[in-house]
């Protein structure tokens, strides 16, 4: 190959991923800017929104000290802790920018979910920062799209998988997944040179043992005022997390709940009293693709709650360490991993139906919007039986299908405003 | 297949191995001390001491004055001691010496006018005592006054071998102090001190103005931190340093088999220590342990501290009855010698089971969890180990059902062994505890290899003789009808599988139960195993996902901030713990 050849094919290219690093950064400011415009915004919202701004409009890596290395993780099913102990950083990758959902289309199947088309985008492109300056993957076993994610990633770049246990009940399971710990703790000692010690898992299990702390605070202020915040600029703070290091986002999120604290005080709501309350379920919803939150709120709904995986269930378990060796702990952190997990992709998901319920409980839902991505199919086997169980308890609730697109906005505004209109009603005929 | 076979008949071989060893426990001597009899000595000094006995250690010293005699209870009856034993004690010797002076006139009513004076002086040695209702009495002529202690609460008088009715008696305590006291129509006096009592007293009587009759009774006192403590603390010290001896050696043992496996790193870390103070939050737990600290205290030096014994109370717990100064009696005895119990009357016989019965509905096993000494004994261990940070045992259904199969084999031994002719006590481990820890001298068989076993295993599972404990079983067997109940809410419940991993017993019920008879925000999981101890409420992170109830209302509620304070540090420690170079995020929207 001569010279030229090189130089012609090199500005494709770079044009190429100029040309997306212009688009995706358009969809970011135009998605930032709808968050941001949403009334009622908290002060202390803004240091969440500048890791946002970092990470996808100054295309700047994940917020961490210097010269930290960073783990790309996948699924709610790797334990922080672990990585945080072996001195690096998770780093949350799941995607959800439309552009490099587009890349990503060429290289996965027609019916792929669109949230592995975009990391494969974003790997096959190279140019977010965030997933370029990841010293290892951890990609958990748990769907077939991340199971084949798993594969096209170990062939560039270094790789670990996790196989997570499809069934919980049994406890040969969960000793399978504490082996599946171990290994990867090695492999992380390989990347960062940290040998794995009780002290060092200790002090990690603190550190977000205090970042549960906090969102366990926010939950109790919202379990006692359901409106105090929009849901929308929640989902942004839960977002927020998978790219910061936990420590910094526990300082914001203390800072954040002592306001709203403050405004429970003062009585002063993020919403009228008489909007539909509104909890969504089901496929992760992963910045930029906010656009089913942002409609909820624009059309009179509030958002309270959701039970998706980067929203409130990416923090929401801790560990429960019985016992205080490095054993204990690896136990405590597989067993938070995958024992209460709703995933769908596990056999037996009764708990994802009793959490819903409970969730319905405290947050005071009205109606539920059940969220597929196109493709996702275990998320999709799952709405029959949560349609049945609501349908019990008189809870309406919606199967809302949508894509890592701007083209079916308006076809989703329709029905999530008609279901809006429907508890209103519901409401008021029952009154 | 092929392996379970094999299990089958290796746990065959081992309950066998089990069962003869528990019937020639006794004969399996861990710690032997010499006979009481043997190991004793009795001398006679002429000091100018008033005339009373004194023991030091395992050396009887009777300070006598001119004209003694001294006496002892033999098998044979009364004899008279004519020298000293300055080894050990004749083998037809039962226990018991008086002394007896017949030559002093003293002035002890101060009406001036002196009278005759019999001064007497009694002991019975320790082995002599037990709630039994007879005890070592002379009832001989040469001894004219004499006090009897019975069943460690009541001294019986006798005056010239006949009880003396609705007399006058003048008690002199050791510090000096007297009262008057009258004695019923048995003869009896009851309201005496067991504190006093092991000082020593001396009982007056005086039938006429000539006569006074004087009786110095001491027994056989065992004080705390003394040298004779001390050797009756020495089985106990071997058994821990055998444990601590065991637990290292498994230890290293691990580390060298992981290093050879090539384990992954992290697995050995023994020595690991985390600086970190951890955060006290007060709770069920911190009352648990508070109850567990008293109960094992007064079950061991109950009379001791209190003065009294509620021997006619049969707790069913593994407090040992061997150790007299427990302040209730055990009723782990009766119901390992169903034999002795059965040749008891029948009212005796329906007093322990009501007793029993009550203890079970009105407690159940929160015996275990709470009161029982050797459930303490092992939750300390396993205290230790997590101050320690070393690693234990994998806890999985496998490991449990072994431990169910063991409790079977104990069970059977427990109720069984005394029709055979062999006594649970040999091989019951609670043998080594108590009554060592109260300065009671006994002989260990089996049962010391066993505290070995519960110690070790202990350390390295939390309470793991509670799950083969017969008599826990027993106990739990009224869960049912027990006013102490776990009730769980389904709904609130993630089944993150922490109480689980939390429960000493290994009940895996209580996080796979997903419906039950009736609302599910209720269920009822308690089960035959459960010790009510609390952990799974503790470790469970769902508000009001776990709750104990007592008699319907709850009592202690699982609560996600309270498990969160447990682990998270201090909230004014987040700043301080911001690692080196962090970028701060806190700027405003000065980029647009």
């Amino acid at each position: 190959m001569n010279e030229i050849d090189q130089i012609r094919k090199g500005s494709a290219e770079d044009r190429r991923k100029q040309r997306f690093i212009n688009k995706s950064v358009a969809v970011s400011v135009k998605y930032l800017r709808k968050i941001d415009e949403l009334p009622h915004k908290p002060d202390a919202l803004e240091p969440f929104m500048n890791i946002l701004r970092r990470v996808f409009i100054d295309m700047q890596g994940a917020v961490k000290p210097d010269g930290m290395p960073t783990v790309g993780t996948y699924c709610v099913m790797v334990p922080q802790e672990l990585i945080y102990a072996a001195g690096a950083m998770p780093v949350k990758l799941c995607g959800g920018s439309y552009t490099a959902f587009n890349i990503g289309d060429d290289i996965a199947p027609r019916d792929a979910c669109p949230l592995v088309k975009a990391v494969m985008g974003f790997q096959s492109i190279g140019v977010m920062p965030v997933y370029q300056e990841c010293s290892l993957m951890a990609v958990p076993v748990t769907c077939d799209c991340k199971k084949k994610l798993a594969g096209y990633l170990s062939e560039r770049r270094p790789t670990v998988t996790l196989h997570v246990p499809s069934g919980r009940d049994r406890d040969a399971d969960m000793e399978q997944y504490v082996r599946e710990l171990y290994l990867f703790s090695r492999r992380l000692t390989e990347v960062t040179g940290v040998e794995l010690s009780y002290e060092r898992l200790s002090r990690a299990c603190g550190m977000t043992a205090a970042a549960q702390y906090e969102l366990s605070r926010f939950i109790e202020l919202r379990r006692r005022a359901p409106l105090v915040i929009k849901g929308t600029h929640y989902m942004a703070v839960m977002n927020a997390m998978s790219y910061t290091h936990i420590a910094l986002w526990t300082r914001y999120m203390k800072a954040l709940n002592d306001e709203l604290e403050e405004k429970i005080r003062r009585g002063e709501m993020a919403s009228k009293e008489n909007r539909p309350r509104i909890l969504i379920t089901g496929s992760p919803i992963v910045f930029p693709n906010f656009k089913l939150p942002l409609l909820i709120e624009e059309m009179g709904g509030v958002l309270v709650g959701d039970e998706t995986c980067m929203g409130e269930r990416g923090a929401y378990d801790p560990p429960a360490i019985v016992d205080q060796s490095v054993d204990g702990v690896m136990r405590a952190l597989a067993n938070k991993s995958t024992r209460p997990c709703t995933c769908p992709t596990f056999v037996d998901n009764k708990r994802r139906v009793y959490r819903i319920m409970q969730m319905l409980k405290d947050y005071q839902v009205q109606g539920v919007i059940y969220h597929v991505l196109r493709g996702c199919l275990v998320y999709d086997y799952e709405y029959q039986v949560l349609e049945e169980e609501l349908g019990k308890l008189k809870i309406p609730v919606i199967r809302v299908e949508s894509d890592y697109n701007e083209e079916d906005v308006e076809q989703l505004r329709i029905r999530v405003e008609a279901f809006i209109e429907l508890i209103k009603y519901g409401k008021e005929s029952s009154r | 297949m092929k392996n379970k076979t094999a299990g089958r008949i290796l746990f065959a071989v081992f309950a066998v191995v089990l069962c003869v060893a528990a019937y020639f426990a006794a004969d399996l001597a861990f710690f032997q001390y010499d006979d009481p009899l043997e190991r004793a000595s009795l001398s006679v000094v002429n000091d100018g001491e008033a005339l009373s006995f004194t023991y030091d250690n395992d050396a009887i010293t009777l300070h006598a004055g001119e004209n003694t005699t001294v006496y002892a209870l033999t098998t044979g009856g009364v004899t008279v001691v004519e020298n000293s034993y300055t080894e050990s004690l004749p083998a037809n010797f039962r226990g018991s010496f008086a002394a007896v002076r017949t030559d002093v006139s003293a002035d002890t009513n101060g009406d001036g006018v002196a009278e005759n004076v019999t001064a007497i002086a009694k002991t019975d040695m320790e082995y002599t005592q037990g709630y039994s209702a007879t005890a070592n009495a002379f009832l001989s002529g040469e001894i004219p006054f004499e006090v009897v202690y019975a069943d460690r609460e009541r001294f019986t008088v006798y005056y010239r071998s006949q009880p003396l009715e609705n007399a006058e008696i003048t008690v002199t305590l050791a510090d000096g102090t007297t009262k008057s006291v009258v004695t019923d129509e048995n003869g009896d006096i009851t309201e005496l001190n067991l504190n006093d009592v092991r000082n020593g007293l001396t009982f007056t009587y005086r039938p006429d103005p000539q006569n006074t009759y004087q009786i110095n009774y001491q027994v056989e006192a065992d004080t705390i931190f003394t040298a004779r403590w001390f050797s009756a603390m020495l089985p106990f010290g071997i058994i821990i340093l055998v444990s601590a001896v065991c637990i290292t050696l498994d230890v290293l043992l691990r580390k060298r088999l992981y290093k050879n496996e090539k384990m992954p790193v992290g697995k050995t870390s023994v020595t690991a220590r985390d600086k970190r103070k951890k955060r006290f939050v007060f709770g069920f737990e911190t009352i648990r342990w508070g109850v567990m600290i008293l109960s094992f205290a007064l079950l061991i030096f109950g009379s001791r501290l209190t003065g009294t014994v509620f021997s006619n109370v049969e707790l069913p717990t593994f407090a040992c009855p061997y150790n007299l100064d427990q302040l209730t009696s055990a009723g782990c005895y009766y119901l390992s010698h169903l034999d002795v119990l059965f040749s008891e009357s029948w009212v005796q016989i329906l007093a322990f089971f009501g007793t029993f019965l009550v203890c079970a509905v009105l407690l159940g096993r929160v015996l275990c969890g709470f009161v029982c000494p050797l459930g303490f004994m092992q939750d300390v261990a396993h205290e230790a180990r997590q101050a320690l940070h070393i690693e234990g045992v994998s806890l999985n259904e496998r490991l449990y059902a072994v431990l169910r199969m063991v409790k079977w084999v104990m069970l059977i031994i427990f109720l069984g062994i005394g029709f055979v002719g062999g006594s649970f006590c040999d091989f019951c481990p609670a043998m080594a505890v108590s009554p060592a820890l109260a300065g009671f001298k006994l002989s260990l068989g089996l049962g010391g290899f066993v505290m070995v076993i519960v110690l070790v295993s202990g350390f390295f599972k939390r309470r793991c003789f509670c799950n083969v404990c017969p008599l826990g079983f027993i106990l739990g067997l009224t869960h049912k009808i027990s006013l102490f109940k776990l009730k769980k809410d389904a709904v609130a419940c993630t089944e993150c599988g922490a109480c689980y991993e939390a429960c000493p017993m290994g009940i895996k019920s209580i996080f796979t139960v997903r419906e039950g008879k009736g609302d599910i925000r209720k269920i009822d999981v308690t089960t035959s195993d459960c010790i009510m101890c609390g952990e799974c409420v503790r470790r469970c992170p769902e508000n009001n996902a776990l709750s104990v109830t007592f008699c319907g209302k709850k009592i202690y509620s699982a609560d996600r901030m309270k498990f969160m304070k447990h682990y998270a540090p201090p909230k004014t420690k987040y700043d301080l713990e911001l690692p080196e170079g962090m970028p701060d995020m806190t700027g405003g929207k000065d980029r647009e």
